[in-house]
């Protein structure tokens, strides 16, 4: 055996190669790394609940970088992974209903042919690609990337157990309908629901703020409060859950829990088309924002200021790649110029968004 | 010139003797030092394809000319022969693939072959087969052994030095026999015929050890060309070829890397460290705390033990303190959580096997244990989860929860609180340990047995341990290095690591919060890291310890494990196909509450293509009773019945895009004895015997439906017409039973007029009893083709055996209301007679009307037997039948399937017919209960009951 002393600067080498990435190339507190270093933590501990696992990937990063890892960015990261199909929330049964985080099986998607978006995390530690392959895959905020040659692609990715997902069954887009209809749905449905008891560490996204800052529209509940909210309540063990809570004078009257068409699908989900909805109607649509590059063929970087339903973003990463955060922004995604129109098509129908354009360049 | 003339058969058979004497001598002489030792394997003959091909001709054309006591003196081509044939041959049937390539061999002198082998082993070093199965086949394991590893076997193994490749060490690699050991031990979610082939784990651990080699690279454990060959063959297909050159560069990686050794081997201190198969305890805050155990998965701990595996698989476990028990099986499959209700007992074993032989329960009882008390210290992990601290201390600034018997007290500080738990036997208290300690506290805390650490924190870091416990234990795979970081707030010079007793000093960087240090090539096993930070002066300001555990890599089980979306779990585990499609397995489909999922059934043949594949879509969770009707309809399909008999195995795929994959791969087994049949197109069946065993003593009994306890004897080599009710076939060769339900002609059946099996007994006696149920356990105990008739046909014995037992048993009046019961439409019909028949005391109709109004309440067995138990044990007590608690669940199972008394304890099974012979009222009350809960159930229930 040996021992080998370590600074911090080579300790965070050696996990990356550890974790199977290229320690020239990726940071252990980058996007790609936050993401590789959940995946395996949700290897050995699922089913588990978000705040355990990204308690344990900030217990083995702190030491490294005490000062420059916030736990939000790894939130962040693991909402990403759970959109994106890496992990799943779903229901857990044990004597009391909890949401918890699973493993999605290995999958992938055909981009185009020759390139995959690779999904699914194996337990135990094991990598997705194990072998030679696995150096074909390139690492992009939380993606996952195979570019190989298109012939014989799907034989070698079935070789070595990941199953092709269809385009559509992969996105699972809800159907579409008006904001009016969806929220007129909700409401019938909160209108014959049993009355909800005592509710303890409630906060709700205040439909009356800015749509462009996300973080900002959450607060407790107020006493002026009346109408419908969209809500969510943390859990002592498992996913916070979210909910619609009819409030009368601040008072908590009934309450709907997310997710009421899928079960399958988290929770927020479904509260955020809710929201999206919600917003329509007020007529403060929420926003995205298209910075085209100087030629009109040069990539288009799409700007989000609120959180997008699953499906709604695996639309976009479907084209697009993740960009790191820009300030003012939440999240971004570059876009080939001519996937443009499709994508900003999908967010105004689903999702009843608009959008804004910034030529300044990219 | 002059002419030559050809070698004859003789001449050329001396040749390829000698020079083998001389190339096999060579061979042993090289290896005799070798440190393990290094068998020699007939398949290293070394000769050119050409050469090989004149070799076997010339065995061919000698066996065509004589037998092969004739060749005695020149025996190695033989060998050389049949290890050829061991290489080459698809997994099923040696001999017929020898006598197919062998014209005019006769299976007369498969020993001979044996006795050559033997001889092989003795002038050569050459290898002897091991393992269960070389004890079975005691022929046939000589040539497959010195096949060295089969050509169907070849991917199998590739795929095992793959997955195990994460605990490659050098020390390993230099060690086959230890090396084949550890590789058995993780084939178990493999193909049966792989796992036997790894039961001789030397040959397995040389194999390996020789193939893991590298290229170009000699090996002491096999010659060039035969690793080559090996190597050539396994690089034929793509996935093989990538699984050993990626194990390959694995290995080459770890070449030369030496490590300390064994843990185990190494330790001298007698302190048992927690191991890998201990429970992981924990609490979780529903409303109030409940403890928790998360079991261990312990497949390796039965791989190598078939006999302490088989109970693992087929018994119910009971956990010290659990509010259920474990099911069947339950302990092979990792993750499961099971609910303290009660504290487990530290005198008396966490684990128990129900009904496990002591051997297996002392394993469990070493194997899989709890800290010691009398308090048990759980950390809180954020909220609502606190998990245990096996090493008991305490840090500074944080919560835990203490549990401890009742009536222990609690540690005299003020910020320790008794709190609400949902656990007999103990009383919890939260700890919520201020960052600053006095000294009183100090030695309240120590009083209680609980110890402080302060100043000094070890901790993993860098990437996340595949298991951590937050203070004191933390897990890694094998192969990865062990990263870790001691902080601490005071000043120290340097750190003094003691790792397995050998002591390393690193300097700490002055002004730094945390020494990081990695521990690389700790072997699999369990390790304690002792920690000492000295100041100036190498004075001790403080210290700590952490217990490292390194496990090999786990491969997942394919019915997928916990942590993923949709599960599948088939009890007993790995079920074969009979057991799956016969009822006797059971799965269950766990997932998302309410989605839905595709099910797919494939049947596939000797070589895994597909025979037929059928599609089903099931609802998660899918449970038990939702898998018997799906399976129903799945057996009733054309397509499953017409392809079942050929199939070898099955694959059941539970899979939703997205969501989860999960399969069950069952297999026919490597059954000695096994019967396929064969339909014309007139729905006459012919059976026929597949006699895979070495000798020629098998014999067949066959029992006609209507006579169904008189065995006709047949000739076991020759094919038969099934008639067209069917009946049941029994094939034995030695310790090898192959039974039967023959296919019916349903075409032929339908016309015929259904007369009833005879069931005549001889004497009321216990023995005839017992000979009844003996033939009432081959029918149902028998193998079922995907034949509902046969199974129609089945019943109907084992009703008019259980009937001819009513009558023996339950006296001439209860008789009659037997044969009432054969000829009803309806035996609901007959509960009046039935309740009437019971008895004429006061005392027997007050306990038939008891019943007769319990039935309704009685449909399932559960039921049945606590119903049951309560109204008969004051009858029991009446008649002297005292002390036997089981005594109500015998006269259950006499009563409905009295072949299951055949599997009884033979002494108390009989004590307890000879009291049922003498009080028949006991068995005619069990005789109404079971007939009445059946009249009044549906076809489901009656199917599930006793």
């Amino acid at each position: 055996m040996n021992v080998t002393e370590l600074t911090a600067q080579d300790a965070s080498a050696v996990a990356v190669a550890t974790l199977g990435l290229d320690a020239e190339a990726i940071g252990l507190t980058s996007p790609e790394g936050l993401a590789t270093s959940l995946r395996r933590a949700a290897s050995f501990m699922c089913p588990t609940s978000p705040g355990r696992l990204v308690d344990a990937v900030l217990g083995a990063l702190k030491p490294l970088h005490d000062g420059d890892l916030q736990r939000d960015e790894l939130v962040d990261v693991l909402d990403q992974l759970v959109a994106s199909g890496d992990l799943l929330e779903l229901r857990h049964e044990s004597g009391r209903s909890t949401r918890l985080l699973y493993l999605a099986p290995p999958s992938y998607i055909e981009r185009v042919p020759g390139t995959y978006l690779l999904m699914g995390v194996r337990p135990f530690g094991a990598p997705l690609i194990e072998d030679e392959l696995a150096e074909a895959i390139e690492y992009e905020g939380h993606t996952r990337i195979l570019t190989v040659d298109p012939t014989g692609a799907d034989g070698e990715l079935r070789s070595r157990g990941l199953q092709r997902v269809p385009k559509d069954r992969w996105v699972a887009s809800p159907r579409a309908e008006s904001p009016a209809e969806f929220i007129a749905r909700h409401r019938a449905r909160l209108d014959v629901i049993a009355e909800a008891g005592q509710l303890d560490g409630l906060v709700l996204l205040d439909p009356a703020s800015k749509v462009r800052y996300y973080r900002g529209r959450w607060r407790a509940p107020d006493p002026a409060d009346s109408g419908d909210f969209v809500a969510r309540r943390p859990q002592a063990y498992g996913a916070d859950l979210w909910c619609l809570i009819r409030f009368q004078a601040g008072a908590p009257q009934h309450l709907l829990e997310f997710p009421v068409d899928d079960p399958v699908v988290p929770g927020r989900d479904e509260a955020w088309r809710y929201q999206a909805a919600d917003d329509a109607l007020r007529g403060t649509p929420q926003r995205f924002r298209l910075r085209r590059g100087l030629s009109p063929n040069a990539d288009v970087t799409v700007d989000f200021f609120s959180p997008l339903p699953g499906f709604a973003e695996r639309y976009v990463q479907f084209s697009g790649l993740p960009l790191g955060k820009t300030p003012g922004v939440l999240f971004s995604f570059r876009l080939h110029a001519e996937a443009v129109d499709d994508v900003t098509t999908f967010l105004t129908d689903m999702l009843w968004m608009t959008y804004e354009e910034d030529s300044s360049g990219d | 010139m002059a002419g030559v003339a050809p070698s004859s058969t003789v001449e050329l058979l001396q040749h390829f003797h000698e020079a083998l004497d001389a190339h096999f001598s060579e061979l042993r002489d090289a290896r005799a030092g070798f440190e393990p030792s290094s068998p020699v394997f007939a398949l290293e003959h070394d000769l050119g394809m050409a050469e090989l091909d004149v070799l076997k001709d010339a065995v061919r054309a000698a066996i065509s000319d004589y037998h092969l006591a004739h060749y005695r003196a020149t025996w190695l081509p033989f060998v050389v022969y049949a290890a050829e044939m061991g290489y080459g041959y698809i997994g099923d049937e040696y001999w017929n693939t020898f006598s197919s390539l062998t014209p005019r061999w006769t299976s007369q002198e498969r020993s001979t072959i044996r006795d050559w082998f033997v001889r092989f082993h003795t002038h050569f070093a050459g290898a002897r087969p091991t393992g269960a199965w070389a004890s079975h086949f005691t022929i046939i394991s000589w040539p497959i052994t010195h096949a060295v590893l089969p050509i169907y076997l070849q991917r199998n193994l590739a795929q095992l030095l793959f997955e195990f490749s994460g605990a490659f060490t050098s020390e390993l690699l230099d060690d086959p026999p230890s090396l084949g050991i550890r590789l058995a031990r993780r084939a178990t979610n493999y193909t049966e015929r792989f796992r036997i082939f790894c039961e001789n784990t030397t040959l397995v651990g040389h194999v390996a050890a020789a193939l893991l080699s590298g290229e170009k690279e000699p090996t002491p454990y096999l010659t060039a060309p035969t690793l080559a060959r090996i190597v050539e063959g396994l690089t034929e297909e793509r996935q093989a070829r990538n699984w050993l050159k990626s194990a390959r560069a694995s290995a080459s990686r770890v070449r030369g890397f030496r490590s300390a050794g064994s843990a185990i081997a190494d330790r001298t201190n007698a302190t048992r460290l927690p191991g890998a198969t201990d429970p992981h305890l924990f609490l979780r805050r529903d409303d109030t705390w409940n403890a928790y155990a998360e079991l261990p998965d312990l497949t390796l701990l039965g791989a190598g033990l078939p006999e302490f595996y088989s109970q693992l698989r087929a018994l119910r476990a009971s956990v010290n303190g659990g509010a259920r028990p474990i099911p069947p099986s339950g302990l092979l499959y990792p993750g499961q959580e099971v609910r303290f209700a009660r504290w487990p007992q530290t005198t008396q074993p966490f684990l128990r096997l129900e009904r496990g032989d002591d051997e297996s329960n002392r394993i469990l009882s070493d194997q899989c244990v709890i800290s010691k008390g009398p308090w048990w210290l759980f950390r809180c992990q954020g909220t609502g989860l606190a998990i245990e601290v096996k090493g008991k201390f305490v840090r500074p600034g944080h919560n835990y929860v203490l549990l401890g018997g009742d009536t222990l007290s609690a540690p005299a500080v003020p910020w320790c609180t008794e709190t609400a738990i949902g656990v007999e036997g103990v009383k919890a208290y939260e700890l919520m340990v201020p960052p600053h300690l006095n000294e009183s506290e100090e030695s309240d805390i120590v009083a209680a047995g609980l110890a402080i650490v302060s100043h000094v924190a070890i901790r993993p870091m860098g990437i996340v341990a595949s298991a951590w416990d937050g203070e004191g234990e933390v897990e890694w795979l094998a192969g990865e290095p062990a990263m870790l970081g001691i902080r601490s707030d005071l000043v120290p010079r340097q750190a003094r690591l003691v790792v397995d007793g050998a002591v390393y000093f690193l300097e700490w960087t002055q002004g730094e919060p945390e020494l990081l240090f990695m521990l690389e090539g700790l072997p699999v096993g369990t390790h304690e890291v002792g920690v000492a930070l000295l100041g100036d002066g190498d004075r001790q300001l403080a210290s700590g310890a952490l217990v490292v555990t390194v496990r090999d890599p786990q491969v997942r089980p394919e019915g997928a494990t916990m942590g993923e979306g949709i599960r599948l779990l088939a009890t007993p585990t790995r079920p074969t196909l009979a057991e799956l499609w016969d009822e006797r397995a059971v799965v269950t489909i766990d997932g998302p509450v309410g989605t839905e999922a595709d099910l797919w059934v494939a049947l596939r043949d000797g070589q895994g293509a597909v025979l037929t594949e059928l599609h089903r879509t099931v609802r998660v969770p899918l449970e038990g009773i939702d898998w018997r009707t799906t399976a129903k309809t799945v057996r009733a399909d054309h397509r499953f019945s017409d392809a079942y008999d050929a199939a070898e195995s099955c694959t059941l795929t539970v899979t939703r895009d997205g969501i989860g994959f999960a399969t069950l791969t069952c297999e026919r087994g490597f059954q000695p004895l096994r019967w396929r049949f064969a339909r014309s197109h007139d729905g006459e069946v012919v059976a026929t015997l597949v006699d895979r065993t070495d000798g020629g003593s098998t014999s067949l009994d066959f029992y006609d439906v209507e006579a169904p306890l008189t065995a006709v004897q047949m000739d076991a080599g020759e094919p038969f017409t099934v008639p067209p009710r069917g009946g049941l076939a029994i094939a034995t060769a030695g310790d090898a039973v192959a039974a039967a339900i023959l296919p019916t002609n349903p075409n032929v059946l339908m016309r015929m007029s259904q007369s009833r099996p005879v069931v005549t007994s001889q004497s009321d006696s216990g023995r005839e009893v017992l000979r009844l149920a003996e033939g009432h356990q081959r029918w149902i105990g028998a193998d079922l083709p995907a034949d509902a008739f046969a199974a129609y046909e089945q019943q109907i014995v084992g009703d008019a055996i259980a009937r001819s037992i009513g009558t023996l048993i339950g006296g001439s009046h209860w008789g009659a209301v037997e044969r009432k019961l054969a000829r009803a439409d309806d035996a609901a019909d007959r509960l009046d007679d039935m309740q009437e028949a019971v008895g004429v005391s006061s005392e027997h109709k007050a306990l038939a009307s008891t019943i007769a109004y319990s039935l309704y309440k009685w449909l399932k067995p559960e039921e049945l037997l606590q119903g049951f138990h309560e109204v008969i044990t004051p009858h029991l007590a009446g008649q002297g039948i005292t002390g036997r608690p089981s005594a109500p669940r015998f006269l259950l199972m006499l009563a409905g399937r009295p072949g299951y008394i055949t599997g009884w304890e033979p002494e108390e099974a009989s004590h307890l017919l000879a009291d049922v012979l003498k009080s028949p009222v006991l068995y005619r009350a069990a005789r109404f209960a079971v007939l009445g809960t059946r009249a009044l159930n549906d076809a489901e229930g009656v199917e599930r009951s006793f």
